[in-house]
């Protein structure tokens, strides 16, 4: 007889690898399908199974520095299409039209409103209070009451601004460092922008100060630059500054060919109008500015409040410098200016 | 069941627990102290990683301000000495070089602007603006390098004023506006793990770079935080640089590791922090990994030593079971070899197992052979006992047949010749019961053998004496040759066989020759009885000499087939060989093999010497004591005419009278051991006392049990056997007169 020991049952043992192996296949397949059927539904995110929508909210179409926005967001780690989906609202100068597309952006009920310049900040506050507006290029956004305050802006705002003082000054004092013998210099501005009403004053005034007589030319559109600069020839202008202004943005390249046409030399914000043929660009870069944007999306995306993320400001400065631009308009620019610049172009 | 109570007995249990105990002791001793010195280690390592990480930041954040300082400085001693314009063209470089710097003012020793350069606003030269309030332009006006506090622009821009002290006269000291988010960069740029990062706040706790860069913008004050409080506490401008580790909790409550360290020029404080749960991840980890691999180890260990203990107490297990198995009486339980050092106890348990059952077997063996033994004897002594009875009858029958006829019948002559007949049966039934007699007292081992020297010629004289009529009667020539050879053996015994072997061949020979001869062979003597008669048959050698068997041949012939079986018994008892060889038909020689002895002291007589003179009983006196009155004359009779003077007595009072009349002392007493009255015949002759003087004595018995014999040999007397022959009366009586044999008996009773 062969008594049984109580530790026999242990002698199973031997039966455990293949336990384990079921088991791990088990583990195994109940893992892709929880992937498989998960995965997709945690990345639908908010909004139901939808994906996160981003509107981008415009006066004027497709700007290049966009790329700044989406490249930020792809660093984020937002994939269009995949994780995330953007929507263009353009209203292709249209102020009316911008309206309409603000308060259609309000109805498709997108997770963020993103608002470039502006136009297209104002119409977003005006369609919502709710959906979260993330704005760019301002550079007034406390004075236009878009916000309480940079630091808090409160309701469902925020963003990033643009220069908080008027650089137009400064690119009058560089066109008087570049020709100093500069007496009569217009000042472009339009109409629509309340911005530009403003501020002509203290370009004015400051044009004056540096000793210069100032001619403001105020313009509905990129439709009247032929006038302007037309008046400008008549008017004997040596130089101009172009205001910084998303119409005249878009439509830099007819700008800065007419100023050609008729010879005056122009200086103006971004460095994209001294590659339209601006002969000095001294601004923001407007393509930071997206990508500072894109931050504050991501932020709101991932629940944080609009009304209390402090609104951003431009620290960097570009100046360009088209030296090719320059020797056509027999401008000499002084070396010191050319030391000064970021970019020269030739 | 008793092995498996057994198993859980203390042996088992305390190996089980001995070896578990060993390896687990080990085990958890090794992991143990692996947890704790890998948990030192790593915390070390961690808290050194968190270290350098501060110093990093700290020493980077502090590079970025000596970068700036090394720019301004370059600024401060001009080649343009005091020609403004020119060196605000040096300015606007400046600022092109580095992007940090916004603003940049030159102010007199006064504090009074001389110039301004902006990347924002328009340059200003010789506006006079009176900075003299402004903390950081006194500092540098005292000579030192110093750093403002951080403030904001337009609320949400930090920046943050150096002041350089004037280090040519004429130039001026140089206040720079450096905007911080480079700094931000720096701090916020490095991650610590998962969830760590860095921050840095200023003297009074106000956070001046963050990840969480609103957090900046907002002003917060993080001195409420335990490890900033701990920080600013200990906080002395003098202190060095080195890095502190405490645990404290970040801005959401979680509990941080934090390592703060001071960047002197600044006075700020950098601190690096990392979630507890997420710096002791790798501990934890470590941790359940090694109790994971422990608690493997050690159901391993307990495994093994179940295992062991069982290996270790299974053969003496098995010992102690064999033992009790073989206690039961299972002798062939053997154990099983187990190849260790157990093995030679278990070895030497089954070589003892092994004797001790062949030692049984043998005992079964040889009962069982005594068994068979006994079982053969018993039927010998029934086909004996039938043999006997039946042998018995006739002659009784034939009496019986003889005394009816004798009543009925009434001539003489006819009744003389039934007499004798009736005494012929009388003499077979009597030669038959002798016989029977002897068989018996062989059988029953009471007859010893008296072993000595004597002349063989002794018996055969008389031989030839007591057989010549017989042979002669029946036209047989019995030759006896004569022999001066000695032998050592019973003479008695000895005459008796060769009596018989004689007698039978006679008998068995209707005519022809028989012839008795000794020869010595070496140290033996062969003593050989031929005869011309039927012979045996070879199929019957072997059974001649069984009780009551008789040749076929000879069926009819007279005798009772107990001769040659008392022949072989006497030869058996006094170790004499026997050897028959016969031919049916032609004759039979029977050998007796005997030791040769040396010349006895007697010296013999010749061939013609006479009956008496051999006997010596002529003249004897002897008493005989009989409670049968028939029988007393009879005896008288026969022992007269031996020549013997005979007294008779039937009681023993009678025997004193008869002895006390004879005056002179008897040579023999015969007495009947059993006589009327109870008395035993030793009793009678001893109550005789010293009448009896140094008589020889016989006892008549008719019972052969041992126990009377024993008594009457120890009483120093002979015993007779009834019915008792005449020839064996004589021969007994001429034994015990020899003077040797009486001198060495009463020697003997004395």
């Amino acid at each position: 007889m062969h008594p049984t020991y109580w530790y026999e049952s242990i002698r199973s043992v031997r039966d455990w690898p293949r336990r384990g192996c079921a088991l791990a296949r088990a583990t195994c397949v109940a893992c892709i399908l929880f992937t498989s059927v998960a995965g997709p539904a945690a990345a639908q995110g908010r909004n139901g199974n939808m994906l996160p929508r981003i509107a981008v909210l415009s006066l004027t179409s497709l700007s290049p520095n966009f790329g700044g926005f989406t490249d930020r967001l792809r660093q984020l780690g937002y994939v269009e299409g995949r994780n995330i989906v953007i929507e263009h609202y353009y209203a292709e100068g249209s102020t009316e039209k911008l309206d309409q597309l603000a308060a259609e952006v309000v109805r498709s009920h997108v997770d963020v409103i993103f608002a470039i310049s502006p136009p297209g900040a104002t119409a977003a506050r005006k369609a919502t209070d709710s959906i979260p507006i993330v704005f760019m290029s301002i550079s007034n956004p406390v004075g236009m009451g878009l916000i309480e305050s940079m630091g808090r802006p409160g309701g469902n705002i925020t963003g990033v601004a643009n220069m908080p003082t008027d650089l137009n000054i400064k690119r009058l004092e560089m066109l008087k460092d570049v020709m100093p013998g500069l007496r009569r210099v217009a000042i472009i501005t339009r109409s629509g922008n309340p911005n530009h009403q403003v501020n002509v004053a203290g370009q004015v005034a400051a044009a004056r100060k540096f000793g210069m007589q100032p001619y403001v030319y105020s313009i509905a559109g990129p439709a009247d630059f032929d006038s302007a600069f037309a008046g400008m020839a008549r008017d004997g202008v040596q130089a101009a500054c172009a205001v910084q202004d998303v119409l005249f943005f878009a439509a830099r390249k007819q700008y800065m060919e007419t100023a050609l046409r008729y010879r005056i030399p122009v200086i103006a914000d971004g460095h994209e109008y001294a590659e339209a043929g601006a002969v000095i660009s001294y601004g923001v870069r407007y393509r930071a500015l997206h990508d500072r944007a894109a931050v504050y999306v991501d932020k709101i995306l991932k629940g944080a409040k609009p009304g209390v993320l402090p609104i951003e400001q431009p620290t960097e400065i570009e100046l360009v410098v088209n030296l090719r631009i320059a020797r056509e308009l027999n401008v000499r620019v002084p070396l010191a200016l050319i030391m000064r610049a970021n970019r020269t172009i030739e | 069941m008793t092995f498996l109570r057994s198993m859980r007995g203390s042996l088992f249990r305390k190996y089980a627990v001995f070896l578990t105990l060993a390896v687990c002791i080990g085990l958890l001793g090794d992991g143990l102290s692996d947890i704790y010195f890998s948990n030192r280690e790593l915390n070390v390592h961690l808290a050194e990683v968190q270290r350098e990480q501060a110093a990093s930041i700290a020493w980077r954040t502090g590079q970025f301000f000596r970068e700036i300082e090394g720019h301004l400085g370059w600024l401060s001693a001009p080649p343009s000495g005091g020609n403004l314009p020119r060196l605000r063209v040096e300015v606007q470089r400046l600022l092109r070089q580095v992007p940090s710097i916004s603003d940049v003012r030159v102010l007199d020793a006064h504090g009074h602007e001389r110039l301004y350069v902006s990347r924002f606003e328009a340059d200003r030269l010789h506006s006079r603006t009176d900075w003299s309030s402004n903390a950081a332009f006194r500092q540098a006006r005292e000579g030192t390098l110093s750093y403002g506090d951080v403030y904001f622009r337009r609320e949400t821009e930090p920046y943050l004023t150096i002041a350089l002290p004037e280090s040519k006269p004429g130039v001026g000291i140089i206040l720079a506006d450096v905007h911080l988010k480079a700094v931000w960069d720096v701090v916020s740029g490095t991650r610590i793990g998962e969830n760590g990062y860095g921050y840095a706040v200023d003297r009074n706790g106000t956070l001046v770079a963050h990840p969480d860069s609103s957090l900046v913008q907002r002003k917060m004050n993080v001195r409420s935080l335990p490890q900033v409080q701990a920080a600013l506490a200990g906080f002395d401008p003098s202190s060095g640089e080195r890095a502190k580790r405490v645990t404290g909790t970040n801005l959401d409550g979680t509990e941080v590791l934090s390592t703060h360290i001071r960047i002197p020029q600044l006075n700020w404080i950098v601190f690096v922090e990392q979630p507890q749960a997420e710096a002791n991840a790798p501990i934890r980890e470590w941790i359940a990994r090694s109790l994971f691999i422990m608690a493997g180890g050690l159901i391993l260990a307990f495994l093994v030593s179940i295992r062991l203990a069982r290996a270790m107490v299974k053969p003496i297990e098995a010992l102690r079971l064999g033992a009790e198995r073989l206690g039961r009486g299972e002798m062939s339980h053997r154990i099983a070899a187990s190849s260790d050092e157990l093995d030679a106890v278990a070895r030497q348990f089954n070589a003892m197992a092994e004797r001790l059952q062949e030692s049984y077997a043998g005992l079964e063996r040889k009962v069982e052979e005594r068994t068979r033994e006994l079982a053969v004897a018993n039927r010998a002594k029934s086909r004996f006992l039938a043999g006997a009875s039946h042998d018995l009858r006739q002659p009784v029958h034939a009496i019986g047949l003889l005394l009816s006829s004798l009543r009925s019948g009434s001539d003489p002559a006819a009744m003389r010749e039934t007499i004798a007949r009736a005494g012929a049966a009388c003499d077979a039934m009597t030669e038959l019961l002798d016989s029977l007699l002897d068989i018996s007292r062989l059988d029953s081992g009471v007859v010893q053998p008296d072993l000595r020297a004597f002349p063989l010629s002794t018996i055969l004289q008389r031989i030839e004496f007591d057989f010549e009529p017989e042979a002669r009667a029946k036209g047989i020539d019995l030759r006896v040759v004569g022999t001066t050879l000695s032998t050592r053996s019973d003479p008695v015994m000895l005459r008796r066989v060769l009596f018989n072997l004689v007698s039978n061949a006679i008998r068995y020979t209707p005519r022809g020759k028989v012839l008795v001869v000794c020869r010595r062979m070496r140290d033996r003597i062969r003593i050989q009885v031929f005869d011309t008669g039927v012979g045996i048959a070879a199929s019957e050698q072997e059974a001649v000499f069984e009780e009551f068997f008789q040749v076929s041949q000879a069926a009819g012939s007279p005798g009772l087939g107990l001769g040659l079986s008392i022949v072989r018994r006497l030869c058996e008892t006094l170790g004499h060989r026997l050897d028959l060889k016969s031919v049916a038909g032609r004759g039979t020689a029977f050998t007796v093999w005997v030791p040769l002895a040396a010349a006895p002291l007697a010296k013999t007589a010749g061939r013609e010497v006479r009956m008496h003179d051999i006997d010596g009983l002529a003249g004897r006196s002897v008493l005989v004591v009989d409670d049968d009155g028939e029988m007393l004359d009879t005896t008288r009779a026969l022992l007269a005419s031996w020549g013997c003077h005979v007294l008779t007595a039937e009681s023993a009072h009678q025997a004193r009278a008869e002895l006390a009349a004879q005056r002179t002392p008897v040579d023999v007493i015969i007495c009947d051991y059993a006589l009327r009255g109870g008395k035993d015949g030793v009793h009678t002759v001893k109550s005789l006392g010293d009448i009896a003087g140094a008589a020889v004595v016989m006892l008549l018995t008719a019972v052969t049990d041992a126990a009377v014999v024993e008594a009457v040999t120890a009483a120093g007397y002979a015993t007779l056997h009834k019915p008792v022959k005449p020839a064996r009366l004589r021969s007994l009586m001429s034994y015990l007169l020899t003077p040797a044999i009486r001198r060495s008996r009463r020697a003997a009773a004395s």
